[in-house]
């Protein structure tokens, strides 16, 4: 503690107390620092450590495990090709159309006088989209797509009718709301519809071909 | 207490506890934490790359014995159905043709049989290695069967053919009428049954079904 106002004391006889004198636990504050400070180091050093650690264990199991895993997603995309080879082995079946009852169903629906109209061409092309043809987008339809069962089924004909287009809007209304139909019809169009030269005394004959598109079948279980 | 009131005992004290202190904390930073930190770093860059890794790789393994187990049964159920009624890998035209030429006597029609020319489905890329996990594991075999009958005949095979042989499509369908008698049609089918596209395939099936027998 220093005299500022009076000082009667020789130089060397002053005598100067440090703070630590006046208050000992003062003493303590550059060692708490200290061990503070050693502890902050101590927590990062054992932080980093840890981060070292980990980082090397990880490496080690990677290591490890590298080559089973590689195998092991090999093994896991050939299960899911298998499963899809499975799936559309057991939808192969169920998702065939049932013809022999569409025949029926299409011979079912022509309507009264039936004797007006002959049949001179019936056909169609499975299309099996995924397998056979490209999706409609024309990319690569394989992975992941199922294949799937398209059919558009063409039946041309010849009537001798007054009033044809009664009788073709009769049949087109019958086919595309039939009681019975082995399958959903989506639509029925009219795609050709032509009258040929007939003689005078004699009724018109008239060509027409309908074009009667299914609804697809996936080749899913 | 200034520096400049310190005797000179205490001032080489504190110099020299500073330059100590000065010393200890460069010795700690460049021989211990320096490396430490370095070390971090690099590990820390390991865990970002691998933790995921590592753990969806644990994830695929704890799954592997489930997987390999399901592929023994897939395997073995598409054995079965293949043997039961699926064409065999070698002789199919034969196979195909004593099938539906006894069908197709069975209601009274006389059919010819032939294999369909070319192939009904995509084929792979030619001279490009076709990855197989990206493809169907199934095409199309297809035979052209050719009759000469009636629209109930024609009915009555198909129904036939359908019950016999629960794998086969008709992959298409054209009839025709027929000048001479007109309640006996030209009828071409195309019939299908799935077969495996890849020979290897077979045995791939085959080593799967063993594993899991």
């Amino acid at each position: 503690m220093r005299n500022h106002y009076i000082n009667l004391l020789e130089p060397e006889e002053c005598h100067y107390l440090s703070v630590a004198e006046s208050n000992p636990a003062y003493k303590l504050i550059p060692v708490l620092l200290v061990v503070a400070v050693l502890a902050g180091v101590f927590t990062k050093y054992q932080s980093l450590q840890e981060t070292i650690a980990k980082g090397a264990d990880l490496k080690a199991r990677w290591t490890e495990i590298e080559e089973q895993v590689e195998e092991a997603k090999v093994r896991a995309e050939r299960h899911g090709r298998l499963e899809r080879g499975l799936q559309t082995l057991q939808g192969w079946t169920g998702s065939r159309y049932n013809w022999p009852d569409m025949l029926s169903y299409i011979a079912k629906q022509i309507p009264d006088p039936k004797e007006k109209v002959q049949f001179t061409r019936l056909y169609f092309d499975e299309k099996m989209v995924g397998i056979r043809d490209k999706s409609p987008t024309g990319g690569p339809v394989y992975r992941g797509a199922r294949p799937r069962r398209e059919v558009s089924l063409e039946l041309r004909g010849m009537i001798r009718f007054e009033q044809p287009e009664l009788f073709l809007g009769r049949f087109q209304g019958r086919l595309l709301n039939g009681e019975d139909a082995p399958v959903n019809i989506l639509a029925v169009n009219l795609d050709n519809y032509k009258q040929l030269p007939a003689k005078e005394d004699e009724l018109t004959d008239t060509a027409f071909t309908f074009t009667i598109e299914l609804e697809p079948r996936v080749l899913a279980p | 207490m200034k520096f400049s009131e310190m005797d000179k005992n205490q001032k080489q004290l504190l110099i020299l506890s500073v330059g100590g202190v000065i010393t200890a904390f460069f010795i700690v930073q460049n021989l211990l934490l320096k490396p430490a930190k370095e070390a971090a770093l690099e590990a820390q860059t390991t865990i970002e790359e691998l933790e995921s890794e590592v753990n969806k790789g644990d994830l695929l393994l704890k799954r592997d014995t489930t997987l390999r187990k399901e592929m023994g049964n897939m395997a073995a159920e598409i054995q079965e159905l293949r043997a039961q009624n699926l064409p065999p890998e070698t002789s199919r035209y034969i196979w195909a043709l004593q099938h539906i030429s006894s069908l197709a006597r069975g209601v009274g029609i006389k059919a010819d049989v032939q294999e369909t020319p070319g192939v009904r489905y995509m084929p792979s890329n030619a001279g490009k290695n076709t990855n197989r996990e990206s493809v169907p594991m199934w095409v199309p075999y297809s035979v052209n069967v050719t009759m000469y009958t009636s629209f109930e005949n024609l009915k009555k095979f198909l129904q036939e053919l359908r019950v016999a042989h629960p794998f086969v499509s008709v992959g298409s369908v054209q009839i025709e009428p027929n000048d001479v008698t007109p309640e006996i049609h030209y009828i071409r089918l195309t019939l299908e049954w799935p077969v495996l596209r890849f020979e290897e395939d077979l045995e791939w099936l085959k080593s799967l079904h063993k594993e899991a027998t």
